[in-house]
């Protein structure tokens, strides 16, 4: 058993107690969010108004699906670090053993991943039976979310190790998430935005993951998936960098 | 078990001593004013992003004898929304964490400060905060045109009282809930589809006949109806409805929350 796997049979360990109302709640909240989203504001929607013909409900769903990952991705790597390296110490702990700082990160990010497949395949059930998807193509949107879950996680837990508090959280989520959440093409196409409003959002990985879960799941895969791709694996290899050599100089320096 | 106390160990709640509450909060939040300043914008992402995003797909929504645009629909919604999000914060999330982590009560209780001025002083400190929030969300609407009649000038006081209401209800939820993780299923039992259902979003004339007195029965339908009643105008009996609702919810969660918090905090 190599030494990353470790960190993430402890953190299993520790998420086990409460792994079945979690996973009752992490089905619970997409069918309520597509009821209520899809389904109730989708029927205002204008009759005939397509989405590069899908109807609202399928687009809103595949955008929410990125979408929680990418918020399940950057709270992973908030509060739960911050607790095992400011509150509870237990990095130092875990540094007396064999454990390097660089598989701690390695192995707390595979932890992340594990944690948003746990969200992200209830999701992806959820929406099979709402009945949104006409293709098996579109299993293919699960790794694609949690690599994008993925890559929003690792520049914010390279952020968290340089941080004293959780103060900085309010402001991360209230002015970089929230307008992410909404505005990368989840509730409504960026063709709708203003042209600063596209550059921005084409910036933003929530947009490739987006696009990219809509092309295996409602549209046709372009050429265009390539460069949604190498953006997302290079955001993460960079925050995986920088990640390691922040969390090696707030523990070891 | 509980036997009723002498008066003297439960004095009546008075003013002075809930305001050094209110006191205690404000000096212990000057260090947080990011938090203050960006709580302000969370519901106006929302408004952007669903109101005026999504609601360029819609057709105007009928409201009263009124076609609302979407967006005018949306705002007094978000408004109530913000709401119950300000008084499940101060009145659930940090006295949740005052109570039980910090133990901040336990130091109170040992000064003249009894439960009832805990209690009293944290729904007042909600109060506060969440009339300023209320305030710049208003005049937000207004300057984009989301207010259709001058009875919005009583939209201040109709978020003051929801904002009671719902704080109450809130101390009534950190008065029985002792772990963490209650914490995560009180939003997602409890919250989220109250977020989601409550008529926030879409009417409830959208839901099948055997629903809608199910989302009729919820607070936050009543704060939206009553703020949406009064940005757009159409005030009527059910107007008035609206506020006995949520004046009977303030005064029955006020006094089951002091209650509850008296038996919690001297056991």
């Amino acid at each position: 058993m190599s030494s990353p796997t470790n960190i993430v049979t402890r953190n299993l360990l520790v998420f086990w107690r409460g792994w079945r109302s979690s996973f009752f709640l992490s089905v619970l909240g997409p069918v309520m969010f597509l009821s209520a989203m899809g389904l109730g504001l989708g029927s205002l929607v204008q009759e005939g108004r397509t989405f590069d013909g899908a109807d609202y409900l399928q687009f809103f769903a595949t955008g929410i699906l990125a979408a929680s990952a990418m918020q399940s991705g950057v709270f992973s790597a908030t509060y739960p670090i911050m607790g095992r390296i400011v509150w509870q110490k237990t990095y130092e702990a875990l540094l007396a053993t064999p454990l390097s700082v660089r598989d701690i990160f390695i192995g707390e990010m595979m932890s992340i991943a594990v944690s948003l497949s746990l969200l992200v395949v209830p999701f992806f059930g959820v929406m099979a039976a709402f009945g949104i998807f006409d293709s098996p193509r579109a299993v293919l949107a699960v790794p694609i979310v949690i690599l994008m879950g993925l890559a929003c996680a690792a520049p914010v837990f390279a952020y968290t190790a340089t941080l004293e508090s959780d103060e900085a959280y309010t402001w991360l989520w209230r002015l970089v998430v929230t307008p992410l959440f909404l505005l990368s093409g989840t509730f409504f196409p960026i063709e709708e935005l203003p042209a600063w409003g596209r550059a921005f959002a084409h910036a933003t990985p929530l947009f490739h993951g987006v696009e990219l879960v809509r092309q295996v799941t409602l549209y046709d895969v372009e050429a265009s998936a390539v460069w949604h791709i190498a953006y997302l694996v290079a955001l993460l290899a960079v925050g995986v960098v920088i990640g390691i050599r922040k969390l090696d100089a707030r523990l070891l320096p | 078990m509980s036997v009723q106390a002498p008066a003297a160990v439960h004095p009546a709640p008075s003013l002075h001593r809930a305001l050094k509450l209110v006191h205690h909060n404000f000096l212990a939040y000057q260090h947080h004013w990011i938090a203050f300043v960006t709580g302000f914008f969370e519901p106006l992402f929302y408004l952007v992003g669903v109101g005026f995003g999504v609601g360029q797909f819609i057709e105007t929504i009928s409201y009263g004898d009124m076609r609302l645009e979407y967006a005018s629909f949306l705002a007094p919604g978000l408004l109530a929304a913000a709401t119950l999000n300000g008084a499940l914060y101060d009145g659930f999330f940090s006295p949740f964490f005052r109570l039980n982590w910090e133990k901040t009560y336990d130091g109170i209780i040992a000064t003249p400060v009894s439960i009832s001025d805990i209690a009293v002083g944290e729904v007042l400190w909600a109060l506060i905060r969440g009339t300023i929030y209320g305030f710049g969300f208003l005049i937000v609407m207004l300057v984009l045109g989301l207010v259709h009649s001058a009875w919005a000038l009583l939209a201040l006081p109709a978020v003051m009282l929801s904002g009671g209401a719902l704080s109450a209800g809130a101390m009534i939820l950190t008065s029985i809930t002792k772990q963490l993780s209650s914490l995560e299923k009180v939003m997602t039992l409890v919250v989220f589809p109250l977020f989601l259902f409550s008529g926030t979003f879409f009417p409830v004339s959208l839901y099948p006949e055997y629903l809608r007195p199910v989302v009729q029965a919820t607070p936050l339908y009543h704060s939206a109806s009553l703020l949406r009643d009064l940005t757009s105008g159409q005030v009527g009996l059910p107007t008035i409805g609206h506020v006995a609702y949520l004046g009977a919810m303030f005064v029955i969660a006020a006094t089951i929350a002091i209650r509850l918090m008296r038996r919690r905090l001297i056991s």
